[in-house]
């Protein structure tokens, strides 16, 4: 039987060479051939990629060291000499503090949604895959952190564990595992209910096989667009954090603590102040219009 | 819909118990302890001891737990670590101030968004259609504590027209139009992602429900416009009081950001003062009050779209 299955597909590709049709795109070149007509979410993405080399290279290109800074020259004002971006409230040079501050900001924002899409992503899929009380425990506990705003819930976490980055990165780790749970476990359990997951288990496919190559390939487009849009309200609730005194610790620069540092000076200079904060918007943005291109690439709907 | 709202209402139960366990054990991983603000800071070893017992701070974890559950059900929240004052006392006031805040930014958003959104959904395509996509973009990824500095510098410092912290005058105000003025750039700055959000979403929703087969057959029927808009809307509703809930939980939290810069005296400035001073009994006492506010408002809302749609009354 299954030989001449084989057979009858060999004919029928062999008669659709001849037709010379072109080739069907796989479904990533064609995710990839629909983002790149997307003229903002390329726009996006460049600006995204110039971010991150910025911050990556921050110590080789920053023009100061991080903490020097004459307090003789306090809150210089943009293109003064030397500072293009002018002093801080201690003296020291904005380009270098934006620079090192990318590194911390982009880190705390990035990093948990990493983390959350790995084990999210994991939990959710058992939890639909298993069913039953699996699923109930896993879903139940995963019903308790919504009832938490999220940036309370960051807020509470870091809180407790005192400020850093790594405690940051606890805190909103935490905050978004349930988020991707919930729509893995979603998607799971449509997927286990489409035929081709019936077909393969009835010719005695384990449950890894079934997971491995019927259920994740559905479960991830879905969980992949919901972080995408996860990254930037991430950044924001790091940015967040760190605006509260719970990010990274003080001599180290981060976007959203300079920002609370620098906002007493208003009444001083009014240019220095909004600059973290300009960097955090850039970023946030490019970060949400890059998502929205991707879900469109995708063609995926939450 | 009783049935459905003593299911619902039932659900509150395990919520907030899940709320507070989270709570306890995050009390309970953060440093300090608790009996030394119940007693004199030259107490010896054996008063604290006493201290401790009287928590219940000697106890297995579990015991522990329902101690100290049963206290918060009778509103004692523990002690600040760093004013020993009750954390119950210097919050009440403090929330009634945020409460105050969040409702003036939640019925900007809720107003703003959905006039933006229906607008912009009937001239699509329009340049107040492109208008209103705009500031929905730029109201997703505007940090409102940046937002909130750039109204101080505009309106208070640059302009004086506005007051730029507090939410009375010092001298001679506590009038509600002092009040208001003083409410205005705050709420302004906590409301603008929830009307970019609120806004785009109400869009896509009107013209998903336009494009449906049953307002062309309304319009065939000879239906006037304003009767059509009246099944739009109704039809477009419950997704957009789900996003609305949503929302709230923005506005709860943002107003720990926004009071900060501002130094509204509510609870975010409090949790910010507590943070500063690593006063985890006050941060967590604040949070729980604020979750337990945000859980009954999702109750509210999830009743209300029951309410409206019969098919979410039959589960």
């Amino acid at each position: 039987m299954s030989e001449e299955i084989r057979e009858e597909a060999q004919v029928r590709s062999r008669v659709l060479e001849g037709l010379d049709l072109p080739k069907p795109m796989a479904y990533w070149h064609q995710v990839w051939w629909r983002f790149r007509k997307d003229k903002i979410g390329l726009a996006s993405a460049g600006i995204i990629v110039i971010v991150v080399l910025l911050s990556v290279l921050a110590p080789w290109i920053s023009p100061y060291a991080t903490d020097y800074g004459p307090v003789s020259n306090r809150l210089a004002n943009p293109f003064s000499e030397g500072h293009i971006l002018g002093t801080d409230e201690q003296g020291r040079d904005m380009v270098t503090r934006l620079l090192h501050g990318g590194r911390n900001s982009l880190i705390a924002g990035v990093v948990p949604v990493f983390i959350a899409f790995t084990i999210g992503t994991l939990l959710g899929i058992i939890a639909g895959f298993a069913g039953s009380n699996i699923n109930t425990l896993i879903m139940r506990i995963v019903d308790i952190f919504y009832a938490f705003p999220a940036i309370l819930l960051a807020i509470a976490i870091a809180g407790a564990l005192g400020p850093g980055l790594s405690n940051t990165l606890i805190a909103l780790s935490v905050v978004y595992t349930p988020r991707v749970i919930r729509i893995a476990e979603s998607v799971t359990v449509q997927a286990k209910g489409f035929d081709f997951v019936e077909a393969a288990r009835a010719s005695g496919a384990s449950d890894i096989h079934i997971i491995r190559s019927h259920i994740l390939p559905n479960v991830l487009s879905p969980v992949l667009v919901y972080n995408s849009t996860l990254v930037s309200i991430s950044i924001l609730a790091a940015a967040g954090l760190g605006f509260l005194g719970l990010g990274i610790a003080a001599p180290h620069a981060e976007w959203g603590r300079m920002l609370n540092d620098l906002r007493q000076s208003i009444y001083v200079n009014t240019w220095v102040p909004i600059l973290p904060g300009v960097a955090i918007f850039i970023t946030a943005m490019a970060f949400n219009l890059v998502s929205d291109a991707v879900r469109d690439a995708m063609d995926v709907r939450l | 819909m009783w049935a459905y709202a003593a299911t619902r209402v039932m659900w509150l139960i395990p919520t907030l118990l899940g709320v507070s366990l989270i709570i306890f054990v995050l009390l309970h991983i953060s440093p300090g302890d608790p009996a030394t603000v119940l007693v004199s800071i030259e107490a010896g070893d054996a008063e604290l001891a006493e201290a401790r017992k009287e928590l219940g701070l000697d106890r297995a974890l579990p015991i522990q737990y329902g101690i100290w559950l049963g206290r918060v059900l009778r509103g004692d929240l523990g002690r600040s670590y760093a004013r020993r004052t009750e954390v119950r006392k210097d919050l009440t006031g403090a929330l009634k101030n945020t409460l105050i805040l969040a409702a003036t930014s939640a019925i900007l958003v809720v107003v703003l968004g959905v006039a933006l959104g229906t607008i912009a959904a009937f001239s699509y395509g329009g340049v107040i259609d492109r208008a209103v996509t705009a500031v929905a973009i730029f109201g997703l990824a505007v940090p409102s504590f940046w937002l909130a500095i750039l109204l101080i510098i505009v309106f208070s410092v640059q302009a004086t027209w506005l007051p730029p912290s507090g939410i009375q005058s010092p001298v001679g105000g506590g009038d509600w139009i002092d009040i208001a003025k003083h409410l205005v750039l705050p709420s302004i700055a906590l409301a603008a992602s929830g009307i970019g959000v609120l806004a785009r979403f109400v869009r896509t929703s009107i013209l998903d429900i336009v494009g449906q087969e049953f307002v062309v057959a309304l319009d065939a029927r000879g239906l006037r416009r304003p009767r059509v808009i009246v099944h739009v809307v109704k039809n477009a509703a419950p997704p957009i009081i789900t996003l609305v809930g949503l929302q709230f939980a923005g506005l709860l939290g943002g107003s720990v950001l926004v009071e900060t810069v501002f130094t509204y005296p509510g609870s975010g400035w409090l949790l910010n003062l507590s943070i500063a001073q690593r006063d985890s009994t006050v941060i967590l006492g604040a949070v729980l009050v604020l979750a337990c506010f945000y859980v009954l408002i999702n109750l509210f809302v999830d009743l209300s779209q029951a309410l409206i749609d019969p098919r979410i009354r039959r589960g």
